[in-house]
């Protein structure tokens, strides 16, 4: 039995079938019509390879849509703000949409949503998983949602950004140009090449070459095809050339646009006064060149700078923040609202809207963020929380610290910008290098297009143009800016955080590592070190009692007490400031400060004065228990690290307890010195910096001054600690290893930015001569031109990978 | 090297016609592709795929232009005619782009039934091994097209195994940015792609340079040797 599908859409595209061209073929058991013979043959390809589920899956998800269910009116006010009137009438709606996961996807829901009634256009980007859909009536929003929500996809309103539409506008404005300059530059070339192919009337021979007619009337096709190409698509070097100008400064789009120019109009006055030769070629070509390479280079750039963008896109759009007048109501605000005090609701999988502490409810959360690391970490009520940080499980209450402009991650933000727009010395060199290079390269033109006239050359205009084409000193100007950008975002997303681009320069330079403390080499977390009874019960009891009590406890304290115990304590109470108070086994037990543990007397004293101790009490006093840091497990192997790339390891420490010295004396430093004020701390470190360019490791905060004398500073965060610091650079995430790993990258970053400029300048300066000479076509000064930039933009991406 | 940057701009302008047809197929089989949680992009499957379609392509081309010395016999006179005839399928495919007249589609017919056989061979394929993927896009370079069959007529015309395989591989590379821009750019490529009058513009661009290459044809030949 054979069912027979007749539709007029083709099965495979879903084109409309133009009657004339309809063919059908058997796929499965049915016979399905379509468009064309290549539509046939691929459905039967698809077919053969089993894929049909393909079309099962478009089709199924098109059925479950006919049966869309009605979207609750208070979730669709949430889209409101990502809705915006389209400039041809209608309105447009940008979601974000972050389990877009395969190009299927975007076939799917450009398929599925372009079908619905009203709709116009529906745009997805898979790359930046962003839809935008702009259809008639802002009345369908909640029905085109909840469509998107039935394909198993799970939308966020996609808050217009203005910066980013203007790249997006760019982009699109680019690809047309290139397009027209593309489709004219073929025939204009080939009609060149026919002129060419038959060759100028020679003395020889007055009946060669090209009928006049012909030759003729190809250049005036040549001059109407090509007039497009010179004044629209080569209208941003143009335009470009004009600004600086209007400034008094020769810009780097003023050689190109110069020459795109000249070829058009020497070849427009040769073909109305029929003079010898025209290059409407050359202008196109130089046209399409350069616009290829710029746009290959802009995506490229955009592509490297979508991290910094995403930064803030991390955060919602909208928050639902509790009503203070009715209990259990929350009202759907815009983020920028928010002010200290609201409190917001936060479903599982959703993002943090605030920096805040958590008011009610835990879940995991992670913040990757801010510190690479993926995996979600729990937490309870009484948590700091950050903004941007995921919620995977738990339905939140959180207490807004600050306004939306004070987030740590807005404020992360801001840096990482002023980061990125830093130039190093050299940089801003080489850019008024380049400035006075434009100079010399319109005289230097100049005089060669006058020399080679001189000279008898008929090529003499073609030379002076190569020359302007070839000498732009782009690649110069990009060397720098390009590889900055890379390196600043790939530090972030491996949990680097940059204040300030010099920092890469002075941490490629740096010769000493200086750590201000021990807590940057230990665990900063207290562990169990002794437990010294006081009664007659035995130490494993105490210790068994404490953990019994602590677990009930947030503070950092209790996490020294990790270890399983079968006692179990009840109304237990924790005191801030003072310990934990509970019942175990019938007995009131408190443990904490002495005065806490024990307010009745006050004459027990810790058995030594190193280290943090604690009295355990019930009801007389039972034990002491010390706590003491651990060394961070990677802290031997990151010392050894920096050694091995010939560091010179010191520690200026300001505690002057002997256990710390001991802890540090493991660690075999070059130099250890132990209770140091800060004043003398500052002159350390400034006597290391005569001798080498030192880097401070600490943890940022109370040792500006130390910081402040070395050529740059690092702060390595614990985890939960807000990184306000006053570091040139901060490490978040705890792992040590990312210290040698960074100064590494800081070197590898120098290198790729002195090879980028030594390239520019040996592509400029190689490539003058020729062209002077006569011996570069000019195609291949544009492709030179356009390559020498892009080598320099790749050789920058190269830094996107943080080893190698 | 006239004719490589021809095919080669005849395959970046015959992305209007590919992005529906071409766009699902490379969708299906990245689709098939993908192994299950994972969600990156397939950027090597895609890469994969593509080479198939290029191999597939160069093939084709090598044969026609063997084909074409054969037909020839490597003289002027008929090698004249064959270019005359690729002149004409360059205007034939300019219409066809440009939605003014899809005589060419006709030429799928006749592929079609060359390409029957081939489907039996590709039903053991196990898309997640690259090899295999290699051999489905093999398999998709062989799907009925009108533009590629006209593009063997200029093969054919080259009357030379090699130059008629670079010539295709030229044009398959005009095709690989499509190919490759299937994932991000999909959605900005399909608008521009759908946009009439770039469509026409595309196919009169096609059709200006066969009828260049038909007058130059005809032109008094009298080259400056």
């Amino acid at each position: 039995m054979l069912d027979k599908v007749r539709t007029s859409l083709c099965h495979h595209c879903q084109a409309p079938i133009p009657e004339a061209e309809r063919c059908e073929a058997q796929i499965g058991d049915t016979l399905h019509s379509f468009c064309c013979q290549g539509c046939a043959g691929a459905a039967r390809l698809i077919d053969a390879l089993s894929l049909n589920a393909f079309y099962d899956y478009r089709a199924s998800c098109a059925t479950s849509v006919a049966a869309s269910s009605q979207r609750r009116a208070r979730d669709v006010q949430d889209y409101l703000p990502a809705l915006s009137p389209a400039a041809e009438g209608g309105v447009s709606l940008r979601l974000l949409i972050p389990d877009l996961r395969c190009v299927a996807c975007v076939w799917l829901l450009e398929q599925v949503l372009g079908r619905q009634e009203g709709v116009r256009d529906v745009t997805v980007n898979f790359a930046r998983r962003r839809l935008q859909v702009h259809f008639d009536d802002s009345a369908r929003l909640s029905a085109l949602v909840s469509l998107i929500e039935q394909l198993g996809y799970s939308p966020v309103p996609d808050l217009p950004d203005a910066e980013r539409e203007a790249g997006k506008a760019l982009w699109r404005a680019q690809l047309l140009r290139l397009g027209v300059a593309g489709l004219c530059m073929m025939p204009v070339m080939m009609f060149a090449m026919a002129s060419y192919l038959a060759g100028p009337p020679t003395a020889q021979n007055p009946a060669s070459g090209m009928d006049p007619l012909y030759e003729t009337l190809l250049r005036w096709a040549s001059l109407a095809l090509s007039t497009p190409v010179v004044f629209y698509s080569a209208a941003p070097f143009h335009r470009g050339a004009w600004q600086a100008l209007r400034h008094l400064q020769l810009g780097m789009d003023l050689p190109v646009s110069l020459a795109i120019l000249a070829a058009w109009g020497l070849s427009v006055y040769n073909t109305l006064s029929f003079g010898s030769a025209v290059y409407f070629d050359t202008a196109c070509m130089f046209a399409f060149l350069l616009l290829l390479g710029r746009h290959v280079e802009l995506i490229s750039r955009q592509h490297f700078e979508d991290n910094a963008e995403h930064l803030l896109r991390l955060l919602p759009a909208t928050v639902r923040r509790r009503s203070a007048c009715t209990a259990g109501e929350f009202t759907t605000i815009p983020l920028a609202e928010v002010v200290a005090g609201d409190v917001l609701q936060v479903l599982p999988g959703e993002t943090l809207p605030a920096d805040g502490v958590l008011l009610e409810g835990s879940g995991s959360i992670s913040d990757a963020a801010f510190t690479g690391e993926p995996l979600p970490v729990l937490r309870a009520p009484g948590a700091r929380v950050l903004a941007g940080a995921l919620n995977h499980d738990g339905t939140l209450l959180v207490q807004a610290a600050s306004g939306a402009q004070d987030f740590l991650l807005t404020r992360l933000a801001r840096l990482q910008d002023a980061a990125m727009a830093y130039r190093p010395r050299w940089s801003l060199l080489a850019d008024r290098a380049a400035a006075g290079f434009i100079g010399t390269v319109l005289m230097l033109a100049a005089g060669a297009g006058v020399a080679w006239h001189l000279a008898g050359s008929a090529d003499a205009w073609v030379i002076a143009l190569t020359v302007l084409v070839v000498a732009c000193p782009c690649a110069l100007s990009l060397a720098t800016p390009v590889a900055i950008t890379v390196a600043t975002t790939t530090l972030r997303r491996h949990g680097v955080l940059i204040r300030h681009g010099a920092f890469l320069e002075r941490a490629a330079a740096t010769t000493t590592v200086a750590f201000d403390k021990t807590g940057t080499l230990t665990e900063a977390q207290l562990q169990v070190q002794s437990v010294i009874p006081l009664g007659e019960r035995t130490e494993q009891e105490c210790l068994a009692m404490a953990t019994a009590l602590e677990r009930h406890s947030e503070h950092p304290i209790a996490r020294a007490f990790a270890a399983p115990t079968s006692l179990i304590a009840s109304e237990v109470d924790v005191v801030p400031g003072g310990g934990v108070s509970g019942m175990i086994g019938g007995i009131a037990c408190r443990l904490g400060q002495p005065a806490f543990a024990c307010p009745g007397d006050p004459a027990l004293t810790p058995p030594t004065q190193e280290g943090l101790w604690i009295l355990l009490c019930g009801p007389g006093p039972l034990a002491w228990i010390g706590l003491q840091d651990a060394l961070r497990p990677d802290a031997a192997g990151m010392l050894d690290a920096l050694r091995r790339d010939g560091m010179r390891t010191v520690l200026f420490s300001g505690d002057p307890s002997a256990s710390g010295l001991r802890l540090a004396q493991s660690l075999r430093l070059d130099e250890i010195r132990t209770g140091m004020s800060p004043a003398q701390k500052i002159a350390a470190v400034r006597a290391e910096g005569a001798r080498g360019t030192v880097m401070m490791v600490g943890d940022g905060i109370n040792d500006a001054g130390a910081m402040a004398a070395a050529a740059c500073s690092v702060a390595i965060s614990p985890r939960d600690v807000l990184v306000q610091n006053s570091a040139d650079a901060t490490l978040v995430t705890p792992a040590l290893q990312g210290l040698p790993a960074m100064l590494r990258y800081a070197r590898r970053t120098r290198r790729i930015i002195r090879q980028n400029l030594l390239w520019s300048l040996l592509y400029n300066l190689s490539a003058i001569p020729l062209a002077l000479a006569g011996l570069l076509p000019p195609w291949l000064a544009a492709i030179g031109m356009s390559l020498s930039s892009l080598l320099v933009v790749f050789n920058a991406g190269r830094l996107r990978r943080m080893e190698g | 090297m006239n004719d490589y940057l021809l095919a080669f701009s005849l395959g970046l302008l015959s992305t209007p016609h590919c992005a529906g047809m071409c766009g699902s197929v490379l969708g299906a089989l990245l689709a098939g592709s993908q192994r299950q949680g994972s969600g990156a992009v397939p950027m090597a499957a895609v890469l994969q795929f593509g080479s198939g379609k290029l191999l597939a392509y160069v093939a084709l081309g090598s044969v026609a232009g063997l084909g074409g010395l054969a037909l020839s016999g490597g003289l002027a006179g008929p090698g004249m005619m064959l270019r005359g005839l690729s002149a004409l399928l360059m205007i034939g495919i300019g219409l066809y782009i440009a939605g003014w007249w899809r005589g060419i589609s006709r030429l799928e017919h006749a592929g079609a039934q060359l390409w029957q056989p081939l489907l039996r061979r590709t039903r053991g394929l196990r898309l997640e091994r690259p090899g295999h993927r290699l051999l489905a896009g093999m398999a998709w370079g062989l799907l009925p097209c009108g533009i590629v069959y006209s593009m063997l007529g200029l093969a054919l015309a080259k009357a030379s195994l090699l130059e008629g395989g670079l010539l295709m591989a030229s044009f398959g590379l005009g095709t690989m940015p499509f190919v490759i821009a299937a994932g991000g750019l999909l959605g900005n490529l399909r608008r521009l792609t759908g946009n009439a009058l770039l469509r026409q513009l595309a196919g009169a661009a096609m059709i200006g340079m066969g009828l260049l290459t038909l007058t130059m044809l005809f032109m008094p030949a009298q080259h400056a040797h």
